[in-house]
């Protein structure tokens, strides 16, 4: 058994020390980690950095490799640009062949048409003709409001035409346009 | 005394050290490398589009003969230039093919609208006569013609089956 004969002064002193020491040699080993820690990402980083540069060395070569290309590729360009005017004019148009028909295929054998007005930009179809009855007209009417390409088919005015026995009359309409 | 001061100096000593290096070094080199990284992706990304583009334009400048082919087509629906002249040998290649002659026909140049987007147009308009079937064609053909048309107005009056007159107003259009 031994005795612990150091004053508690000493004793105290002695546990401060130790602490200081312990203290210290945590920081150093932090410090020591933290300058382990700097050099891995310095190292890291530049290794990144060169393989970026090489990167972009690949496509500085890949850049020259195209410019004998750049004319092929501006005329590819201008020609796509074209295509593009072009889809955008066929598809918004009216295809008025189809039109026509439509109003053809409506018209009775009775009735002679002997105008026709078609308009693109108000839409509007403007159709003047003889028929010998009305119900030929309502008949045309009817067979145009069956259409979707036209709307709002309007039948403004029929008169009778004593001399020739038949009546002269005016059909408005709409036409469905493409938006 | 004097052995705490010291180590309390070389305490403080290493803490300064350690958040110097912390705050001056290793946060902007992770910054750093977190761009570096965000770079080298986009680098990678140029690099693999770069080298498709090449590819692709590698086979198409092969195939010169198609291309200036179609050049021809796109630049006789769409000319760069008002090319009025091939326009209207077109359209009267077009109405002699039907038996049709024109009474009346006039160029003019279209009125824009202003609008930036909108493409540039020259005017024409057309008086023609002849039976449904011909006129039917010409409205038909002119919708499949050389040069992309728009077709604004149409009037037909009818005589009679063999006599319809058609008078056309439209656009055709032209610019790079």
């Amino acid at each position: 058994m031994s005795i612990n004969l150091i004053p508690p002064k000493i004793k105290q002193e002695r546990k401060l020390n130790k602490t200081l020491y312990e203290a210290v040699l945590g920081f150093w080993i932090i410090f020591a980690c933290t300058i382990i820690f700097a050099s891995a990402i310095y190292f890291y980083n530049s290794s990144l950095s060169s393989s970026l540069q090489s990167w972009q060395e690949k496509i500085d070569d890949q850049k020259t490799k195209n410019k004998p290309l750049a004319e092929t590729e501006s005329k590819i360009q201008k020609l796509n640009n074209k295509l593009i005017k072009i889809d955008n004019l066929i598809t918004s148009r009216t295809n008025w062949s189809t039109v026509l028909e439509s109003i053809a295929s409506a018209t009775p054998k009775n009735i002679q048409v002997t105008n026709l007005n078609l308009d693109r930009a108000s839409g509007q179809i403007a159709i003047q003709g003889i028929a010998t009855t009305r119900t030929d007209i309502a008949f045309m009417k009817e067979k145009l409001e069956e259409n979707d390409k036209f709307s709002t088919v309007t039948f403004s005015t029929s008169s009778f035409n004593e001399q020739t026995n038949d009546y002269n009359f005016n059909l408005n309409m709409n036409l469905n346009q493409k938006k | 005394m004097f052995k705490i001061k010291n180590i309390t100096i070389q305490i403080i000593i290493l803490l300064v050290s350690i958040t110097s290096v912390l705050l001056f070094f290793i946060k902007p080199t992770i910054n750093e490398i977190k761009s570096s990284k965000h770079s080298l992706k986009q680098k990678q990304t140029d690099l693999i589009n770069s080298t498709e583009k090449y590819e692709a334009l590698k086979k198409a400048s092969k195939n010169e003969v198609s291309i200036a082919q179609i050049e021809t087509k796109i630049l006789g629906l769409y000319p760069d230039d008002k090319d009025i002249s091939n326009f209207i040998i077109n359209l009267e290649k077009l109405a002699k093919n039907e038996n049709l002659t024109f009474n009346n026909l006039s160029i003019s140049e279209a009125k824009s609208s202003g609008k930036k987007a909108e493409a540039s147009s020259v005017q024409f308009d057309f008086n023609t006569s002849g039976s449904y079937q011909q006129i039917n064609n010409i409205v038909k053909k002119l919708e499949q013609f050389a040069r992309v048309n728009t077709i604004n107005n149409l009037n037909l009056s009818i005589k009679g089956e063999n006599d319809i007159n058609l008078k056309v107003t439209g656009h055709i259009y032209y610019g790079k």
